[in-house]
């Protein structure tokens, strides 16, 4: 498995300089502006490193990929592995720049930032569940459009939710989300990307490349 | 001898194409050479035989067991499908040693400064020649006792395929170690393959040692007059052309005595193919 983590590593470290410029852009949107930018940083190596599979179509790479010693499942679990770590320390990084950013402006708090993220992680997380699957079945470009579909469709299901149980959700409840919402929110992500991972192993294991 | 590969009734069907159903033994220690024209099938019995793709129907065996638990041990050139194009082969060398436990990276790099090949440089601005000359380095770089090579002698010029000839050679030397070549450039089989293995339209027309074919075969040359008195079972197929006809016969000594007013021909394994393929096929090949 290490060795297909190595492979998409290498895959986004030959292509850091796009990141370079991104996060240049970000610092100094965040230092000159009002908004901290950095905090996109996760959503923005989660972009990057889905270009991996884009590359791995592209070049026909399954093919070869699959005649490797445990080569198909070491696959599928070395891109779960990838993402989790990925998202994991981009979000520590992101969390490193924003306080730097909140110190050289005087502003800022951490505990705000600290929550935003473990937000965008989560969300981060919930979308690959969803998505991973869907590209293993179809690959990169019908996976693409099914990001989209899916980030649109969440926001709107959460959006609709919100307007639809605002005033009928009862106080208890949301004492409970308030004390347990987060350890909630993180058992269904850990939840879900396990059974996207057992669906996308399936998928893989069985597919003709 | 033990067999390297053993395939018994594979049946592989795609909407318009079905492969099989083939029975093949490769012997270890040899170097079989797998021709046929492009969509013969040649491909899908080497995904087929790797798992790369699902069979329909059969039983396939690499070294006496399931292909999965033997990969660490065979080495592989496919056609069209090798690492994503910005890597270089210093990255390939940290993946791959990671992913084979005999993977030797001082062998490696001993194939691309023998290649003249750089480690940095991104597989995407490697000519076709270079970028198959590392997919060879990295099928035999983690000691493999079958290579299976689909068309890796393809964008080489002569002087290169030859180095890569010679290297097939050396590997074989082991008489553990066995090669499955596909190929369409046929003069390379002529010098290397033990074993020719013919598949047309998905069916294995041919599977002969290289030697029964070059001693016994060859290419009759002659008019409708003489074409007509050649005994049926004489001749495994045949093509007409605008003014004479091209038979294959399966026995050149018989054939020059016997039909002395014909010229005979050594055969190549082009000729081999066009005739079969080209031609019409008589049944005194099955005899």
């Amino acid at each position: 498995m290490l060795g297909m983590i190595k492979k998409d590593l290498y895959l986004m470290l030959n292509n850091r300089r796009l990141f370079y410029i991104v996060l240049v852009l970000y610092l100094g949107m965040s230092i000159l502006g009002g908004q901290d930018y950095t905090l996109f940083i996760p959503f923005m190596l989660l972009m990057m490193f889905l270009t991996s599979f884009s590359y791995d179509d592209f070049n026909s790479w399954h093919g070869y990929g699959a005649v490797l010693p445990q080569g198909r499942e070491n696959y599928v679990k070395g891109k779960y592995v990838t993402v989790i770590v990925l998202s994991v320390v981009s979000c520590f990084f992101s969390l490193l720049l924003s306080f730097l950013i909140g110190s050289i402006k005087h502003e800022g708090n951490l505990m705000d930032s600290l929550s935003i993220l473990a937000g965008i992680t989560g969300a981060m997380l919930l979308l690959i569940s969803i998505l991973f699957p869907i590209i293993f079945k179809f690959g990169y470009e019908k996976g693409r459009i099914a990001l989209f579909i899916v980030s649109f469709g969440i926001s709107g299901i959460v959006i609709f939710l919100g307007t639809f149980f605002q005033t009928r959700i009862p106080e208890s409840l949301i004492l409970f989300l308030e004390k347990y919402g987060i350890y909630l929110a993180a058992l269904i992500t850990i939840a879900m990307l396990y059974v996207s991972y057992r669906i996308s192993r399936k998928i893989y294991l069985n597919k003709e490349l | 001898m033990k067999d390297a590969i053993e395939i018994k009734n594979l049946r592989k069907s795609y909407p318009g194409f079905t492969l099989g159903e083939i029975s093949l033994n490769i012997p270890q220690g040899i170097i079989v050479g797998l021709i046929g024209e492009n969509g013969a099938g040649k491909t899908t019995l080497i995904k087929t035989i790797l798992n790369v793709v699902n069979k329909d129907n059969g039983n396939i065996c690499v070294m006496g067991k399931d292909v999965e638990s033997v990969k660490e041990e065979i080495g592989i050139v496919l056609d069209n499908s090798f690492f994503p194009e910005i890597l270089n082969p210093g990255n390939i060398d940290s993946i791959l040693k990671d992913v084979y436990g005999n993977w030797d990276s001082e062998l490696f790099n001993r194939y691309l400064d023998s290649f003249s090949i750089k480690r940095d440089q991104i597989l995407k601005t490697m000519s076709k020649g270079m970028r198959k000359k590392v997919e060879i380095a990295t099928a035999l770089s983690h000691h493999p006792k079958l290579l299976i090579l689909d068309e890796p002698t393809s964008g080489l010029d002569p002087i290169v395929r030859n180095e890569v000839l010679d290297l097939f050679l050396d590997f074989i030397q082991d008489e553990e170690h066995t090669i499955l070549l596909s190929t369409h450039i046929t003069s390379d089989l002529e010098h290397i393959a033990d074993q020719i293995v013919f598949i047309d339209k998905g069916k294995l027309i041919l599977n002969k040692e290289r030697n029964e074919i070059f001693d016994n075969y060859g290419i009759m040359r002659c008019g409708e007059e003489d074409f007509n008195k050649v005994e049926k079972r004489d001749m495994l197929a045949f093509k007409r052309n605008r003014y004479e006809y091209d038979v294959l016969v399966n026995d050149v000594t018989v054939c020059r005595k016997k039909y002395e007013n014909c010229i005979i021909d050594k055969i190549t394994l082009e000729d081999l193919m066009l005739i079969m393929v080209k031609g019409e096929k008589t049944n005194a090949g099955n005899d």
